[in-house]
């Protein structure tokens, strides 16, 4: 018995009991929970003490707790359909019964699908998609789903406030139920699509949601033939575990009708909608070596049939990286030993990274990268800084976004230097009082990833800045910039505060505000 | 906010069967183009549907499909065909996809339409049935949603009647649900509400009673919904919160799934709980009564079970159960093909239930299913030409096709498989015309409780039926257009029996003939 109430209290949403306090006391503390919004009393909320005690609230939303020594207790309430709340902290003297625990609704999603006859459409899987910036760049991430009823409507529910990308993302078959998946192939389908129509993230329109709102999205889809793709994979072996990708662009449209045959390497993938897309099959090579393999499809009103695609490994991204500048300062020894360490970055958004190391003849090769679309950061160490970095015609300083189709992209050429200034700074004391701040450093002209240092003290510092422009911008830590973003860069790079970084110089300078947060 | 019930494992038998009705195309037609036609109707209203996709396929030649759209009269065609039979399908939204001939609820109820001399392809009309809807909330005493699975347990005709727990459902966070692709036939609704998290720490999680439609704790008080195809129905409940007894999982269960049965209206199978990997080992609230608990292992696809008894008091069940049951058949051929017995498939039906296990002949004759739940399972054989003619075991009971199947050991049965089974084919007419769809019954002339003996073959649209592999013997073939007849109780059908055409098939004998509906 004992065991299961263990694990029966895993379901809990609330943090578990902190250091154990005197159970028995002569004091109570008691209170109510409120919505937030509208201050409407909460039922049935789980009201948990830091003691561990616990008590639910009543249909006026009141709760009781008795017995209570006097001390530090930390009260929290949860309640589906609310925010996860950190509680509040009370200290105990006296019997009290004022306390107020306000718990913020979650927002929620609804709409209705219909087609371009104004038919509701059923079936159709609805994707919310949480905006959010991390190290600068955008993200979505999945938050919640739902699939239109026989109305055509649906509902995400229970939705964090914030922005969201809403998108029609795929269509389901309908049959009876408990009737098998018809063996038909001729199904209606229709190309995912946002919100306001786009097909592509960044034309998409961002859905603010508030705390316990509810925003409301409709679509109206234009219904196609779906076609059949089919086709043979050469090179299948017993580890392979390949998995079939059909992409449009760089976004993965999710195949829920398709099927490869393991032994025989034949596919099919079902209900496409006409268009370009690329096919990707990766899988798992000889010692444990991702194998990939690739292909341009164009569907056209029909099903394409005999598509050919053969396992291989993936493919080695290759440079050269060199260090500029005068002959003492690239002899220096600490110039060497940075030379020694990881340098270059290609990750992958959904998580894979590549590190390259230098050659001692400064070649460097990142073997057996796999297609995809990757973003390509630098990190040498001190007192090194990238003068230039090329692919071809790309420059990855000012386009970090690297694509990478069926093959390897050009030699990246890294041009590193030794000469870089510092820049040593002081924050006005306000700045920082509610708690740390993240310093920027944006190129005014050129274009080059910004560099940062965070601090919660007064004074930071930046060492191996390309000589040049610069404007300063600082913000608290928890600020979600997106300063990998072109369009936010430029904006930072004209306000601001203004800084010359010169060759081998330490420049000071003195920030008083905080910067607005760019949208 | 899991739903109870995560997977089903195969669905229905029934629908892997459909292969098994067969029909030749008319080789000794000239070559000649002909039409499909018709119109799509709304089965219920009799309304002409537009924008309804019919897709059709040639029986010899699946793969090779087209179709059509129709506009607002309903009306679609297919020109310039050969002599042949074609599969025709109806889509369109608000219809599921659903093949001329189909009866929803009816398993492998389809009519192919025939083309060349003497077929009958023109002036079709395609019924097509909308779903009928399920809706409703499920909250507690409160008022407050609660987090529940729906089951639902369809009445089926498979012959015999049988109600089968086919679906499931989850409510929204607001307790509320929706189904809307429910075949119109009667059906049970049962409310399975998750534990939910203890309202102190020294407390069993807050449980609610297994609830049927409407609101009745007890199968056997819940009420039956007769489904209308476009109807919506709804269905609330409120759900008490309850405490019965537990039953304790003592010891591992690894990566398998625990879930408990008991039985549902009619016979029926349904799951009361499930303990996921790592999600404890307390069923609680448990009703008094007798259950069936399994562990499922998803990475080798074993089960094994026990019954268990609940009474008053809590109860503890020791895993893991050892010496799981298996099936190991023989299986012989006799009088037939050799190359027929490799890779003939079954099927182990559990009775009641929903689980099917198909295994195919392997290598020397031998079919082994490792670890099953124990129960009664029927029988079958899914391979054309082969019938059964005989199954016996040395160690268990097996009567009228139906294997029982033990809490532990091996199970070892001897099938006897023939290829000298007879053909019997003909055509159905009424009022001198083909008659499709209707249901063309060969039932033995002496009553037979094995269900394998009885058989039904819907007509093609030049009313045409064909069985192959008829074990030698006296029959009563007869037609009917009644969907809901159990042509498989002898019962049911005494009145057919006694005005239906008597045949006796030879071995490798073949029979042609007509036959029109009895009246009554």
């Amino acid at each position: 018995m004992r065991f299961a109430l263990i694990l029966a209290a895993s379901f809990l949403l609330l943090p578990p009991a902190a250091s154990a306090q005197p159970a028995a006391g002569e004091f109570s503390l008691a209170g109510t929970i409120v919505n937030r919004l509208n201050g409407t009393p909460v039922r049935n909320a789980r009201v948990q003490l830091s003691t561990g005690d616990q008590v639910e609230s009543d249909a006026a939303g009141a709760f009781h707790f008795s017995h209570l020594a006097a001390g530090q207790y930390a009260v929290a309430a949860a309640k589906a359909g609310f925010e996860e709340d950190d509680g509040v902290a009370v200290d105990l003297h006296a019997s009290r019964a004022d306390l107020v625990i306000r718990l913020t609704p979650l927002a929620s999603v609804r709409g209705r699908i219909t087609d371009d006859e104004g038919e509701p459409v059923d079936g159709v899987t609805v994707v919310a998609l949480r905006s959010q910036v991390a190290d600068g760049w955008r993200s979505y991430e999945p938050a919640g789903s739902a699939v239109t009823d026989d109305r055509g409507q649906y509902r995400i529910p229970w939705l964090t406030a914030g922005r969201y990308l809403v998108q029609a993302a795929g269509y389901n078959e309908h049959t009876f139920a408990g009737e098998s998946v018809a063996t038909l192939r001729s199904h209606d389908t229709f190309a995912p699509v946002y919100f306001n129509g786009s097909r592509d993230r960044d034309s998409a329109l961002l859905v603010p949601l508030t705390p316990g709102g509810e925003a409301h999205a409709d679509f109206s889809l234009t219904l196609q033939a779906g076609h059949r793709l089919t086709g043979h994979l050469a090179n299948i072996k017993p580890h392979t575990q390949p998995v079939l990708q059909l992409l449009s662009g760089d976004e993965d449209l999710g195949l829920n009708r398709s099927s490869l045959d393991f032994f025989t390497g034949d596919f099919t993938i079902d209900n496409v909608a006409d268009g370009s897309y690329r096919l990707r099959v990766k899988g798992i090579g000889a010692d444990d070596q991702p194998v990939v393999a690739e292909q341009e499809i164009q569907i056209n009103g029909h099903d394409v049939t005999g598509v050919s695609l053969a396992l291989g490994p993936g493919f080695a991204v290759k440079g050269t990286v060199r260090v500029e500048g005068p002959d003492e300062q690239t002899a220096a020894e600490s110039v060497q030993q940075a030379l020694q360490e990881p340098f270059l970055a290609l990750s992958a958004p959904e998580g894979l990274s590549f590190l390259a190391e230098p050659a001692v003849d400064g070649a460097f090769r990142i073997p057996s990268v796999m297609p995809g679309k990757y973003r390509v950061s630098f990190a040498p160490s001190e007192p090194l800084y990238v003068a230039s970095a090329r692919s071809g015609d790309i420059d990855l300083l000012a386009d970090p976004e690297l694509v990478l189709r069926s093959g390897p992209p050009p030699e990246i050429e890294v041009v590193l230097r030794a000469d870089g200034g510092s820049i040593e700074g002081m924050l006005a004391p306000e700045m920082t009082r509610d708690g740390a701040v993240c310093v920027f450093l944006i190129a005014e002209s050129s274009r080059r990833p910004p560099q940062a240092a965070c601090t919660d003290g007064g004074s930071f510092e930046i060492g191996s800045v390309a000589p040049g422009s610069y404007r300063l911008h600082a913000w608290k830590i928890s600020a979600e910039v997106e300063y990998n973003s072109q369009r936010v860069l430029s904006k930072l790079a004209a306000s601001g505060t203004q800084v010359e970084v010169r060759p081998a110089a330490n420049t000071k300078v003195q920030l008083h505000t905080l910067s607005e947060e760019p949208q | 906010m899991k739903p109870v019930i995560r997977s089903f494992a195969v669905a229905c038998a029934f629908v892997m069967l459909a292969g098994a009705q067969s029909a030749q195309p008319d080789q000794s037609a000239p070559p000649a183009k002909y039409r499909i036609s018709g119109v799509v109707v709304n089965g219920a209203t009799g309304t002409p549907l537009s924008r309804v996709r019919v897709v059709m396929v040639p029986v010899s030649e699946p793969s090779k499909e087209t179709e059509t759209t129709t506009g607002a009269d309903g009306r679609f065609v297919f020109e310039g065909l050969p002599a042949g039979y074609w599969g025709l399908f109806a889509e369109r939204k608000g219809f599921p996809r659903q093949g001329y001939g189909e009866r929803p609820g009816v398993p492998d109820s389809l009519t192919q339409i025939a083309t060349g001399p003497g077929g009958a392809s023109e002036g079709l009309t395609f019924r097509t049935y909308a779903p009928a809807i399920v809706a409703g909330k499920i909250i507690d005493e409160s008022g407050d949603p609660v987090p529940a699975a729906l089951e639902i347990i369809l009445q089926l005709e498979t012959g015999r009647r049988t109600y089968q727990m086919i679906k499931n459902a989850a409510t929204d966070v607001e307790g509320e649900y929706r189904i809307w692709d429910l075949p119109a036939v009667p059906c049970y609704l049962l409310a399975v509400a998750a534990p939910q998290p203890p309202t102190a720490p020294d407390q069993p999680p807050v449980t609610f009673a297994p609830t049927y439609y409407s609101n009745a704790t007890d199968p056997r008080t819940a009420t039956q919904l007769d489904l209308k195809p476009g109807e919506e129905y709804k269905a609330d409940f409120v759900l008490r919160r309850s405490r019965g007894v537990s039953i304790q999982i003592s010891g591992e269960t690894g990566s398998s799934t625990a879930m408990l049965y008991a039985e549902g209206p009619h016979g029926s199978e349904v799951v009361m709980a499930q303990l996921g990997p790592g999600e404890g080992s307390t069923f609680y609230n448990i009703e008094p009564g007798r259950y069936k608990l399994t562990l499922f292992d998803a990475q080798t696809g074993t089960q094994s079970s026990r019954s268990v008894e609940v009474g008053t008091g809590d109860v503890t069940v020791q895993v893991p159960f050892p010496d799981p049951p298996s099936v190991t058949a023989k299986v012989r051929l006799v009088d037939g093909d050799a190359k027929l017995l490799s890779g003939a498939t079954f099927f182990l039906h559990a009775d009641g239930g929903y689980q099917t296990h198909a295994r195919a002949v392997g290598p020397g004759g031998t079919l082994t299913i490792p670890g099953m739940a124990a129960g009664t399972y029927k029988l079958m054989l899914a391979t054309r030409g082969l019938y059964i003619k005989s199954v016996t075991s040395a160690n268990t009971r097996v009567v009228d096709g139906i294997v029982d199947v033990p809490e532990t050991g091996e199970v070892k049965l001897d099938i006897v498989l023939s290829g000298d089974g007879g053909r019997v084919a003909g055509k159905a007419r009424a009022d001198g015309k083909p008659l499709a769809p209707a249901r063309v019954v060969l039932a033995p002339r002496v009553d037979s409780a094995n269900f394998n003996d009885y058989r039904s073959y819907q007509t093609e649209s030049d009313g045409s039926f064909t069985y192959t592999a008829v074990k030698p013997g006296d029959y009563i073939l007869f037609v009917t257009t009644d969907w809901r007849l159990e042509f498989g109780n002898p019962a049911a059908i005494r009145k057919y029996l006694a005005t239906g055409r008597p045949i006796h098939v030879e071995p490798k004998g073949s029979i042609d003939l007509q036959v029109e509906p009895a009246t009554f």
